[in-house]
């Protein structure tokens, strides 16, 4: 029926694997790309982590379009998107649940990894590489959620950056770095968004690719189900 | 097994796997335009609140001297009063939560029921937890008609 389409469709890809080679690569790293057997539910969640980081990437930067970072502008603009801007409610609290989300599932991710022994020689650098992951993450959490500017992220953040404050001799002086003063304030906002948008997301895609390089060079680590004889 | 049935055997194969990649590629497709609709809808602009047409104009005769008259403007409440210093008008929504705000003809003031707030016919505070003076509208009068601005 839409042979046509097909035609077509096969014509375009063809035209393109001539002038990358892509049908191999997809061959030797998809369709007939080798795992070991017995993989269990618990491997997709390294898969699951990334394509809500995309999606992260995604309403971040539709939210990008109408928020304005400024003490005087940035909660009005949200409420402009959540109240006014079609579907800015869908797109701001799926921003919000995602990030929730996020750290759920990559949480997961670290305990099965632990059980499955996954982080065991040659992987250990696959394995640091996704411990910086998730510290990452939870600083880009940490910085959006000052960027409502409303009284609860206002104080949150005012919690959360005297945390250090204890530590013996550089306290003091590395509250008042995170904060760009002695309180919370209009510079702070401006930082934490820088932070938040680009500087985070930036290390963030890098270490990922690493991550994800990593997991092809040394392959799939067996499941710890299977027996000696299929790791061969 | 016949030669015949054979075939048609294979046949039956080669159309449910054809079947099955169109069923996903049309999945991903409908997705994909639920979630392009979603983005161009956010992405456009809106219509801006206020249009022309919607301009409150009220005559002056309804207000009279002492009297104050509660109307909605640009979706938002307003409340205009007639006192000896003339017309007035401010928004209706208290500065401390955001109730409503009623003039009490008796005492000249603005009076919050919430937590009792009270403002004098200037919109200045004057009792009560209200952070900032009510907000006044602006408004001009043409030919005996309050228009709101
Ligand atoms: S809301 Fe008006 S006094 Fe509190």
């Amino acid at each position: 029926m839409f042979s046509w389409l097909s035609d077509l469709i096969d014509r375009f890809i063809d035209w393109v694997h001539y002038r990358t080679g892509i049908k191999d690569i997809v061959k030797e790293q998809i369709t007939e790309y080798r795992v070991p057997p017995k993989l269990n539910k618990w491997y997709s969640l390294g898969g699951l982590s990334l394509f809500i980081f995309g999606l992260q990437l995604v309403t971040g930067v539709l939210l990008l379009a109408y928020y304005v970072p400024s003490t005087e502008s940035a909660f009005s603009s949200i409420q402009r998107i959540m109240l006014e801007i079609p579907y800015g409610w869908l797109v701001r609290l799926s921003h919000a649940a995602g990030s929730h989300m996020m750290i759920i599932i990559i949480l997961l991710h670290m305990v099965s990894v632990i059980f499955m022994g996954s982080y065991k020689k040659p992987r250990e650098m696959t394995w640091l590489s996704g411990c910086a992951l998730i510290l990452l993450t939870l600083a880009i959490c940490f910085t959006g959620y000052l960027l409502p500017w409303s009284q609860l992220s206002y104080w949150a953040t005012t919690v959360a950056t005297s945390i250090p404050e204890p530590i013996p001799v550089i306290g003091p002086f590395l509250v008042k770095l995170v904060r760009g003063g002695d309180h919370i304030n209009p510079d702070t906002l401006n930082r934490f968004f820088a932070l938040h948008v680009i500087v985070i997301p930036a290390v963030m895609l890098a270490l990922v690719g690493f991550h994800l390089f990593l997991v092809r060079v040394l392959g799939i680590s067996g499941s710890p189900d299977s027996k000696p004889e299929d790791q061969e | 097994m016949s030669d015949d049935l054979k075939s048609e055997v294979v046949n039956t194969g080669t159309n449910r796997r054809r079947f099955l990649q169109w069923t996903l590629g049309g999945l991903l497709f409908g997705g994909f335009v639920v979630a392009a609709n979603v983005v161009l809808r956010y992405l456009m602009p809106t219509p801006p609140r206020l249009e022309k047409a919607d301009e409150v104009a009220i005559p002056v005769s309804q207000i009279p001297p002492g009297s104050s008259l509660m109307l909605k403007h640009q979706g938002s409440p307003v409340l205009a009063v007639h006192t000896d210093q003339g017309i007035s008008a401010f928004s209706a929504v208290c500065t401390h939560l955001g109730c409503l705000v009623k003039w009490m003809p008796g005492e000249k003031i603005f009076y919050c029921p919430c937590h009792a707030g009270k403002f004098d016919s200037t919109g200045q505070v004057v009792a009560g937890p209200p952070p900032e003076p009510l907000h006044p509208v602006k408004f001009e009068i043409v030919d005996d008609n309050i228009i709101f601005l």
